[in-house]
């Protein structure tokens, strides 16, 4: 008999799940006065951490067969490139609208100036 | 095995929540592009309230677990338990929303909308998004009750709170993004 959709929920993983988000987002909280400088990677990892926390514990991820980490994994493939790939052009604009050249100082050579190039 | 139609119905549902995802994800790109144009105005770190949000984060975290409960309580075929479960979540839901309309009529009135600044649209458009899915939830929330109103809890119904559950578990996941990379990173102060 096919085993039931909620077959991998229990109250422990729901209460478990509750309770570390809920010290993960504190921590968050209180990172900036707490730990300076190093409180910015601290609140993304945390931010990473309380993720995968909700995915395992909230969303059961990964115990029903492999195919909605597959489907998780092409998500983040897709999302990598599209905001990767938007802050890599949106940077190099912006420098390019810093860094305004002539026209003829647009060219060296026959081809784009270094200081052009995609960077 | 035999696969009938609605096996595939988990699938589907993931396959949607993963696309609400990359939709999520490009207003977080824009956001990141646009959040330090501020017209000369005001940006973020003069804008949010922490100690607001932190409440929020919290309403909606609970709002998270009395959802599992609910999904447990009809796996039990505990109707009250999930009548209970699942009103709970509804007036979470619908406090977070009004505390997060309450934010945006409070920048609006002084004068802070979407049209001050690319920083501000960007910002009422992401989490304006993310607000409007809350409320969706919640009228999905409406429809569930009407359903064991009429019908009770019976099989069909156990499983559409299980796929609500799938989506109401992902509005708290990209919450998790929006306050620490909007209003916690937005707020960073030394």
């Amino acid at each position: 008999m096919k085993p039931a959709l909620t077959n991998h929920a229990s109250l422990s993983s729901y209460a478990i799940g509750f309770a570390c988000s809920m010290v993960l987002t504190l921590a968050s909280f209180l990172a900036a006065p707490a730990l300076g400088a190093f409180g910015i990677p601290f609140i993304i990892l945390s931010a990473l951490a309380q993720l995968m926390v909700q995915l395992v514990c909230f969303l059961h991820l990964g115990r029903d067969g492999e195919w909605n980490i597959q489907l998780l994994i092409f998500t983040a493939v897709i999302i990598f490139i599209l905001v990767g790939g938007t802050l890599w052009i949106m940077s190099n604009l912006a420098h390019l609208h810093t860094h305004e050249a002539a026209p003829a100082e647009l060219y060296e050579n026959g081809i784009v100036a270094p200081q052009n190039e995609l960077h | 095995m035999n696969h009938t139609l609605k096996d595939h119905v988990p699938f589907g549902l993931w396959a949607y929540i993963m696309s609400d995802c990359v939709l999520f994800a490009c207003l977080f790109a824009a956001y990141a592009v646009l959040h330090t144009e501020t017209a000369a105005g005001p940006s973020a770190s003069l804008l949010f309230d922490r100690s607001f949000v932190l409440i929020e984060t919290f309403i909606l975290l609970a709002s998270s677990f009395t959802c599992g409960l609910a999904v447990l309580a009809a796996r039990a075929r505990n109707t009250a338990g999930v009548w209970a479960a699942l009103l709970a979540t509804l007036v979470l839901g619908l406090a977070f929303v009004g505390m997060e309309v309450h934010e945006f009529t409070g920048l609006i009135a002084a004068g802070h909308s979407w049209r001050e600044s690319a920083f501000l649209s960007s910002f009422f458009t992401l989490v304006g998004t993310h607000g409007l899915h809350v409320l969706v939830g919640a009228l999905w929330m409406l429809a569930l009750f009407v359903y064991l109103a009429l019908r009770g809890l019976d099989e069909r119904v156990s499983r559409r709170i299980f796929y609500f559950s799938l989506f109401w578990h992902f509005l708290d996941i990209v919450w998790i993004f929006i306050f620490s990379l909007v209003y916690l990173l937005g707020t960073f102060s030394i």
